[in-house]
């Protein structure tokens, strides 16, 4: 048995990747969770997951968007992580909400439940194909991705967009439902209803209606919603 | 005047001067001339012998057809005329110069070019004015002069049909190949002999091949010939299979052994280079210590399908990391087939130890328990992170964003760890677990035997409704970095409520999710 020495692993990755991350204006922090930081976008590589000789990465893309943050983190002061305006991972997931079609690495499993895009790294792995592979999903997906989400813009752009896309029987039809579904829930809600107010989006009370359709009876989803209207309400009257 | 013009002026004086009988009559230009005749030949003065082959040259020069670029030797009188003499023409004609004063020196060529017939004659002449063209001056002397050698490329060039018909329209590259051959070897009498026994249809192939190997294992060849010249005739790649095994001479001399090497080269999965470097190392150790059955035995293993390169790397690589184990195999050359079996299913390992192939303390043994392990714990973990996982994201409906993997979780006090947890849309926690197994199970009867101890307790409780309190537990920041994603962090408390939990059962030994078992939903 090979022990595998975890934080040496992130380091060598760390190192190889720096670069490319520099090169695109991101600063890699090692305090806590080791992270690539350029304002409010964050990507970790943090183990996903950890065994006796080898570590399992699975690299997180998060969007902590500062004027959403105050907002949310005002009206929820105790809820843990619902400040985090978006989070993704590396995933065949990203690559079908970026419409990236056909995307394909060798990292890949593929079942027939689904998909798992990760990076198993023991103590002999060779680090460089792993770091062509990430750095090649950054450069057709992270960092359009990023781009997508580094305004208040962008983000109404991406969550409510979609949600707002064609008329009312589009978006209740089942298929839609089901397109839809596995990437909206309450933190891409809350996020997405908070933009829609900040920048004034003429369209915010049927984007509000086509929330309370989708998520009826989800309570989850929806109370924090109403507060968040009703925090925008007050400001407002 | 030169003895080159002399000749010319002879030739012209008399006309085509009239070969000596045993030249004359015979004419058979498709095999070359019997030894017998040629050594009563050879046996005449020097003068006359010499007098002989410079008028059969200048026969030539007349009226046989040379081959290629010499065609234009058809008239005497063409070479009076110096002011329209070609540059092909002059350079074969300086090539004829320098012939001349070689056979000047060498009056047994001399003599055994008097001893051909017409044909073969012709074709010497030929083959020695190619050697003049195709080799530079310090190589000239010494093959110009082998009489062997100018009496094996007039027999290939006689038997122009078959010659020309193997080796196509490059039938003078291929002579000049067979020329640099003979260079190659020579000095070394074994090789001479088997160069000279092959036969006019051989293959392009095995001239390359054996003109391509180095210099340094010529010795070894020279050794070899003998015992491996009969498979080289039959299979040129076998050349290639000899050079890999040069190390170990019982591999290299079996011929049984370079056709099963040349196979495992032909199927291409792994690397010339790899074999070679394997050969002369530990794996080559091995297959020198058996005997022929186990040599070959060997050999078939790694001719199968599954030795791919990854496959023979780890042979390589446990043959490397445990000396106990390669002399075990050394020692016991038959267990390398129940070696191979255990890196190819490590499954079997008990199996293969209960059925008494291998004594339970030998270092194979041994070795195979910790592969075994090794192996059992990487299909396992990779089974938790792929076939599980997805099976976990798709049975709950929660997107990969929302599931965090391997977390410590403290159910009325009693600490467990789960492979997964993740959050649905409607903020249900969902609590997952991988179970690997190498055998055929019924996981919904028996999936707590696959559980820890502390599972053991704590599993039931969420099957029964006994669970008080859930708190989560982290102290590595990177983890509670993730937790954050799905609202958790160290010592939040999950609802029992609001949870569910299911064991995520393999398939025996594959990565395959063969039933999943809600212990509460």
């Amino acid at each position: 048995m090979i022990k595998i020495d975890k934080q040496n692993i992130i380091n060598s990755i760390c190192e190889k990747i720096e670069h490319f991350y520099k090169d695109n204006g991101f600063t890699l922090i090692q305090k806590g969770a080791t992270r690539f930081e350029r304002n409010d976008l964050i990507v970790t590589w943090s183990p996903f997951s950890e065994y006796i000789d080898s570590i399992v990465f699975m690299p997180n893309f998060i969007v902590k968007n500062v004027n959403v943050l105050k907002i949310i983190k005002l009206i929820f002061p105790e809820v843990i992580g619902i400040e985090l305006t978006i989070v993704r991972v590396q995933s065949l997931e990203l690559t079908e909400e970026m419409a990236f079609e056909d995307y394909e690495s060798k990292f890949i499993y593929k079942d027939i439940n689904g998909s798992v895009y990760s990076y198993r790294i023991e103590k002999d792995t060779p680090l460089e194909q792993i770091v062509e592979d990430h750095i090649n999903f950054m450069t057709k997906v992270g960092l359009p991705f990023f781009e997508k989400v580094d305004s208040l813009e962008g983000i109404n752009d991406f969550l409510n967009g979609r949600i707002l896309k064609g008329d009312m029987d589009y978006f209740c039809s089942e298929e839609r439902v089901k397109e839809l579904q596995p990437f909206f829930s309450q933190r891409e809600v809350l996020s997405g209803v908070t933009c829609a107010y900040l920048i004034k989006n003429p369209k915010i009370e049927e984007l509000l209606n086509r929330y309370q359709i989708f998520f009826e009876g989800n309570n989850y989803v929806l109370e924090p919603m109403e507060k968040v209207v009703e925090y925008f309400n007050q400001k407002i009257n | 005047m030169n003895k080159y013009i002399q000749i010319l002026y002879l030739s012209m004086a008399l006309g085509q001067v009239a070969l000596p009988h045993a030249v004359a009559k015979s004419g058979d230009k498709d095999h070359p001339e019997p030894p017998a005749k040629k050594a009563r030949n050879t046996a005449a003065p020097t003068a006359v012998l010499e007098q002989q082959a410079l008028a059969a040259l200048n026969s030539q020069l007349q009226g046989i057809s040379l081959s290629g670029s010499s065609v234009m030797y058809k008239s005497s009188a063409s070479f009076l005329a110096e002011g329209s003499i070609s540059a092909p023409v002059k350079n074969t004609r300086d090539s004829a110069n320098t012939l001349f004063k070689k056979l000047e020196r060498d009056t047994n060529l001399s003599g055994y070019l008097a001893g051909l017939n017409a044909a073969n004659q012709a074709n010497a002449l030929d083959a020695i004015e190619t050697i003049l063209k195709r080799f530079p001056d310090n190589a000239i002397h010494d093959l110009a002069l082998d009489k062997d050698l100018i009496q094996l490329v007039a027999a290939r060039k006689t038997a122009s049909s078959v010659f020309r018909n193997t080796h196509g329209s490059d039938w003078e590259i291929a002579l000049a190949n067979y020329l640099g051959l003979f260079q190659k070897y020579k000095g070394k009498p074994n090789m001479k002999v088997f160069l000279n026994s092959l036969p006019e249809s051989t293959s392009a192939s095995l001239v390359k091949k054996l003109t391509d190997l180095p210099t340094s294992v010529i010795t070894k060849l020279e050794d070899d010939i003998a015992s491996v010249g009969v498979i080289f005739k039959a299979n040129p790649g076998t050349i290639k299979a000899w050079e890999t095994a040069i190390k170990h001479s019982k591999v290299r001399t079996s011929v049984s052994a370079l056709t099963k090497i040349d196979n495992i080269l032909s199927n291409g999965r792994i690397p010339v280079a790899k074999l070679k470097a394997a050969i002369d190392g530990n794996l080559g150790d091995i297959l020198n210590a058996g005997d022929a059955t186990n040599l070959g035995k060997i050999l078939d293993r790694l001719n199968l399908q599954h030795v791919n390169e990854a496959h023979f790397d780890e042979i390589l690589q446990r043959l490397s990391n445990y000396p106990t184990l390669k002399q075990d195999l050394i020692t016991n050359p038959q267990w390398f087939e129940t070696f191979d079996d255990i890196l190819k299913e490590p499954g079997k390992y008990w199996d293969i130890l209960s059925e008494g192939n291998l004594p339970s303390g030998s270092a194979l043994s041994q070795w195979g328990q910790g592969f075994w392990w090794k192996n059992l714990r990487e299909l396992a973990d990779q089974f938790e992170g792929s076939a599980a996982l997805t099976s976990f994201i798709s049975t709950n409906g929660i997107a990969f964003n929302k599931v965090v993997q391997q977390v410590t979780l403290e159910v009325n006090g009693i600490k467990i760890r789960i492979d997964y947890l993740g959050v649905d849309g409607a903020g249900k926690f969902h609590l997952g677990d991988a179970k690997f197994s190498t055998k055929p199970k019924n996981w919904i009867s028996d999936w707590l035997n696959s559980a820890t101890d502390n599972q053991t307790v704590v599993f039931p409780l969420f099957q029964n409704g006994g669970v008080n309190n859930i708190v989560v537990k982290a102290t590595d920041p990177a983890k509670i970095a993730d937790l954050v994603k799905i609202g958790l962090g160290n010592n939040s408390t999950i609802s029992f409520s609001n949870t569910t939990l299911k064991i995520f059962g393999s398939e025996a030994n594959q990565q395959a999710v063969k039933s999943v078992v809600t212990i509460k939903n």
